[in-house]
């Protein structure tokens, strides 16, 4: 679910930036790659972090109950890589997604792509991508594919309005 | 030589009882496992677990409950033969 975070996250730099008239595309790169490597590392810790308390939690309970103590068994084992697990695969997911957004960008930077293709490049394959999170989502919980596609899509949407009207504001 | 044993464990919900009596049947001397679920708790299971096997190493079979975080409660029937 984190790859909603990167995809949303660059979809407001590119967003932002084009707003203000435009920014070199290695600006944006730069900004980008900074957002993700800062969201990877802070994903991971937190994730970590909340993982851990939560497993050692069930590891006291089932302690608990058990009357022994589970060091050194598979439980506690299986259940401390679980959450180093989920922190890099939460970690891992936002940063692949935001870079895979970002790509056009990359070329523009590369002289590969016009910024303004680019821009609406990158702009395609943030919503594109939010809706095949969406379906996703939907085929998982089996709900219809589409509609959860299209909320997701939504959530996307409503970020773009919101910062162009912050930007019409201001 | 031990031949076999019947276990009274409490072991948690999760390794089921088939990876768990897969697991203890890999032990030295083991041959045969079977499991009978007793009576099931909030977080555990009570189970009979029934080895049989020739010259059945039960020290290594006790480390291997506890490596699965389970606890032998009683040893309920022993059978040695040469």
């Amino acid at each position: 679910m984190n790859a909603f975070d990167g995809v949303i996250t660059i979809l407001g730099i590119i967003l932002g930036s084009a707003l203000l008239g435009g920014a070199d595309p290695r600006h944006i790169v730069a900004a980008g790659v900074g957002a993700l490597i800062a969201m990877g590392i802070s994903g991971a810790s937190g994730t970590y972090m909340a993982e851990s308390a939560e497993q050692e939690r069930k590891i006291k309970e089932l302690e608990e109950a058990m009357l022994i103590k589970l060091e050194g068994s598979v439980i506690v084992d299986a259940r401390r890589k679980a959450a180093l697990i989920s922190a890099l695969v939460d970690a891992g997911s936002a940063v692949v997604a935001g870079f895979l957004v970002l790509t056009p960008y990359f070329a523009a930077a590369f002289r590969l792509l016009s910024e303004q293709t680019a821009f609406y490049a990158s702009l395609a394959m943030s919503l594109g991508l939010l809706f095949v999170l969406g379906a996703f989502l939907g085929k998982v919980a089996k709900n219809n594919i589409v509609v959860s596609g299209v909320k997701a899509l939504a959530i996307g949407v409503a970020t773009l309005l919101l910062i162009t009207l912050l930007n019409l504001m201001f | 030589m031990l031949s076999r044993l019947v276990l009274d464990i409490l072991k948690p919900h999760i390794p089921d009882l088939i990876d768990f009596c897969r697991e203890l049947s890999a032990v030295n001397g083991v041959k045969r496992v079977s499991g009978v679920v007793v009576e099931v708790d909030v977080e555990t299971d009570t189970v009979k677990i029934t080895v049989e096997g020739k010259g059945i190493n039960f020290e290594e079979l006790e480390e291997r409950v506890k490596a699965l975080g389970a606890a032998i409660h009683s040893v309920d029937e022993v059978v040695f033969e040469e």
